[in-house]
């Protein structure tokens, strides 16, 4: 290191130590959450069908006469450790002119995927596997697309919930083209297909359901994010992966995509390694120096890759590489050795593995296995843990719905009734498990379904924790509205079940909604009070409990729940409120007339345009009656007795 | 491999990552910060080990964008107030390495990322790649550029 890098060093660590952190961080995060801009609830609905593994199709698997550069040898390969999940379905592939076949499958540890097959005219047919747990907050999804160059006609696909009637395509300048709707019988989800002229690419779909009725539309970029402007014509290399070089400011840029899904991005620089590397989706992908014919890849668990490059037919002096990645786990480290055409070894590079940090090591008491995942694959386990700060923590971690399912929250206040969500697959039929931790004095926790029925919890307390579990089980997909907390000699508390699926629940409904200032209108459910923005939702706030009211979710210790979308703010606060004052981080205020509420819920609903210059970042609301007294105060910035009582999020 | 649970990462990773959009400018780091870690509870990442690496990139997605609205807004505002931290740098940080700082505060957004995520958090280009969500090589680029400004900034400053 120079004596610059070392004095950079330095001055770095110098001014990284005036950026301190705050004492009510963990708090400030957890409020965060709920409000979330549409941009971020849309970030936030990213699903695991786009981060899913591809399951690469393994070559000449010596499956009799089939082979996996046919169709049938590819469904045979992918179908290896995988059982159907209803039927198979063939539609027409208008850029190919042959079938593209389309299934079900269910995975080794029971949750959906879709997978397919492509059939080629000039090229070998390839196949994949995707995570088809839907994504949250979507009625229908991209999953796939024909759209390549040359071709006068493309198809997209994805999947739709199955109430879903129709899906039309959009393009960019409003141009609309009817979709196809199918039903897979015994599958989880409805299959649609949109054709259109390759000229006039789709940017999004618009859904309605059986009945016509506009349940909103999904954008094309979660598939495919917009590029610039492509230099050349797009390389094929094994496995269906597609590569094409784009016009950047640092050099072209490769996007790599498969069946019209992008895998990711890679620039190219003058200052490349002489191999680049990603091992991603059960790929390595990348490229290297022209003169690199071969490359060697052993990772750290012993398997290993040999892979031939390929020429980049655009002269940009690079040669490319898709192979399967043998490893399976894309952390591993892994060591690379270039050839050239000699047979030279011309450059090698150790990657070390990826960091990870334990989870249990600070555990407080036993580690419990959550009962009604034993026999999922992968148990949810739960333990209580010190969180920064000094409060108890709960955290869990298992289960087959990956990141999302491994977390803590904190336990400390005794208001605050976090609670988890976890999806088992297997045994059949499957189960929804809720849970969270009990407070000494917890009598029962019944978890109320949309239809007012009840399913009481069960308690289970670990060798040495410092307190029990609560945990309740009802079949896959049943609707839960919230829970209600009994504890010795206090009042019911309401804990509703808000999540993601809350606009779409709402979409849903027959009731018209109720009109607000600035353009927005509000409806009330069980779980979720859902608010629109000039007709597109906007993100929602928690709903009462069946049998319950929406004013027993807010008190004089936390007066109003609110959120902003991109042109206004709203939300409900206690009764008698007439007008709501928001102070924000910038010094820029904002007014919202309040009234009583139509559903007889208990409180004041409100709405107001978004102020000129807003920073929604942290600010403070103030209520007032309609004679101009303060009603309350509520600044998230205060330090409170409480941490929040909403929820914790939804896988 | 062990996952690491959200209160793991907080409790490691917190204060590292305000600090890092503290270095790469950010007017409010604690609330980028936060900002990151609200989307990743939210967020399913499948990949073991990914959440450190999507939490950075988020850091530094959310830093440039936020700079790029604080940009805007000062184009439409003639006068618009300092970000209460540069007045509180000035003090706090010694006097041997504000020259140096100062120059760093001057390059492009991209070089000055590669070399805080190189040089304070000593990641590896893989890393500083994820982070920034460009190549490997764009890495090297950026950073070189960066020691080369930095380089010339400082002998120009003490010519």
């Amino acid at each position: 290191m120079n004596d610059l890098e070392e004095r950079l060093r330095a001055a770095l660590d110098a001014r990284a130590r005036t950026f301190e952190a705050g004492p009510h961080a963990w708090t400030r995060v957890m409020e965060r959450r709920p409000r979330r801009s549409p941009a971020r609830w849309l970030l936030a609905a990213l699903p695991a069908a786009l981060v899913a593994a591809f399951v690469p199709v393994l070559l000449n698997g010596g499956l009799g006469r089939n082979t996996a550069t046919d169709p049938t040898g590819i469904y045979q390969q992918l179908m290896k450790e995988r059982t159907p999940l209803g039927k198979e379905v063939t539609v027409d592939n208008p850029s190919e002119g042959k079938p593209l076949r389309i299934w079900f499958a269910k995975a080794k540890p029971g949750y959906p995927e879709v997978c397919y097959a492509v059939d080629r005219a000039a090229a070998e047919p390839f196949g994949a596997c995707v995570n088809a747990v839907g994504w949250q907050g979507a009625d229908a999804w991209f999953v796939g697309s024909t759209l390549k160059d040359g071709a006068a006609t493309a198809m997209d696909w994805g999947l739709a919930r199955q109430d879903v009637g129709t899906v039309t395509g959009v393009t960019k300048d409003g141009q609309e083209f009817p979709g196809t709707v199918r039903s897979l019988d015994g599958a989880p989800y409805r299959l649609w297909t949109v054709s259109y002229p390759s000229q006039e690419p789709m940017s999004r779909i618009r859904i309605a359901d059986v009945k016509g009725k506009n349940l909103g539309w999904w954008s094309r970029d979660a598939m495919a994010p917009p590029a610039g402007q492509p230099m050349s014509a797009p390389m094929e290399l094994p496995l269906g992966v597609s590569v094409r070089p784009y016009r950047s400011k640092e050099g072209p840029e490769l996007i790599w995509s498969r069946h019209g899904a992008q895998l990711g991005s890679h620039v190219l620089t003058a200052a490349s390694p002489v191999v680049s590397t990603t091992v991603q989706d059960g790929l390595i992908r990348g490229s290297a120096r022209k003169d690199v014919v071969r490359i060697e890849i052993s990772f750290d668990g012993g398997s290993t890759a040999s892979i031939e490059t390929r020429p980049d037919p655009w002269n940009l002096g690079v040669t490319l590489f898709a192979v399967e990645d043998p490893s399976g786990d894309p952390a591993e480290g892994y060591r690379t050795v270039a050839y050239d055409a000699s047979g030279k070894e011309v450059w090698r590079h150790d990657e070390p593995a990826k960091r990870s940090l334990d989870e249990t090591d600070q555990a407080v008491g036993e580690v419990m296995t959550l009962p009604g995942t034993e026999g999922s694959g992968r148990p949810m386990r739960v333990w209580f843990r010190e969180m920064p700060g000094g409060a108890n923590g709960f955290c869990y971690s298992g289960g087959v719905d990956s990141w999302a399912a491994s977390g803590c929250f904190v336990n400390g206040p005794d208001d605050s009734h976090p609670f988890q969500r976890t999806t088992t697959y297997l045994p059949d039929p499957g189960a929804d498990i809720y849970f969270g931790p009990a407070g000494e004095d917890w009598e029962s926790v019944d978890a109320v379904l949309f239809d007012g029925r009840r399913v009481r919890a069960s308690f289970l307390r670990g060798t040495g924790t410092p307190h029990p579990v609560w945990h309740v089980s009802v079949p896959l997909g049943t609707q839960v509205g919230g829970f209600v907390v009994k504890a010795k000699g206090q009042p019911d508390r309401q804990l509703p079940e808000y999540d993601k699926s809350c606009g779409r629940q709402a979409a849903r409904s027959e009731t018209a909604p109720t009109t607000l200032p600035a353009g927005v209108t509000a409806l009330v459910q069980p779980g979720c009070a859902a608010f629109w923005e000039s007709g597109e939702m906007v993100p929602a706030l928690p709903g009462f409990v069946p049998g319950g009211k929406l004013s027993g979710l807010i008190d004089a210790e936390r007066p109003v729940r609110w959120a902003h979308g991109d042109k206004a703010w709203y939300g409900y606060a206690l009764a008698g409120t007439a007008k709501v004052e928001i102070r924000m981080k910038g010094g820029v205020t904002g007014t919202a007339e309040a009234a009583p509420d139509p559903w007889g819920q208990g409180v004041a609903l409100f709405a107001a345009a978004v102020p000129k210059g807003s920073d929604f970042g942290t600010s403070a609301l103030t209520g007032y009656d309609a004679g101009g007294k303060e009603l309350w105060r509520y600044d998230p910035t205060t330090p409170r007795v409480t941490a929040t009582t909403t929820p914790a999020p939804r896988s | 491999m062990a996952q690491p649970s959200f209160a793991d990462l907080f409790a490691a990773q917190y204060q590292s990552l305000v600090r890092l959009a503290g270095l790469l400018g950010a007017d409010d780091p604690e609330d980028i910060a936060q900002e990151a870690f609200a989307r990743l509870h939210t967020r399913r990442l499948r990949e073991d080990g990914a959440a450190l690496a999507y939490l950075r990139a988020t850091v530094c997605n959310l830093t440039r964008n936020r700079l790029r609205h604080l940009r805007l807004v000062r184009l439409r505002r003639p006068d618009p107030p300092e970000p209460a931290r540069s007045s509180e740098h000035a003090v706090i940080v010694s006097e041997e390495h504000r020259e140096l700082l100062a120059a760093m505060d001057r390059l492009p957004r991209r070089q000055r990322e590669a070399l805080v995520l190189r040089y304070w958090l000593d990641l590896s280009e893989r890393e500083i790649a994820e982070a920034m969500g460009v190549s490997p090589g764009s890495v090297k680029t950026h950073a070189s550029r960066a020691l080369a400004a930095l380089g010339k900034a400082l002998k120009e400053e003490d010519a």
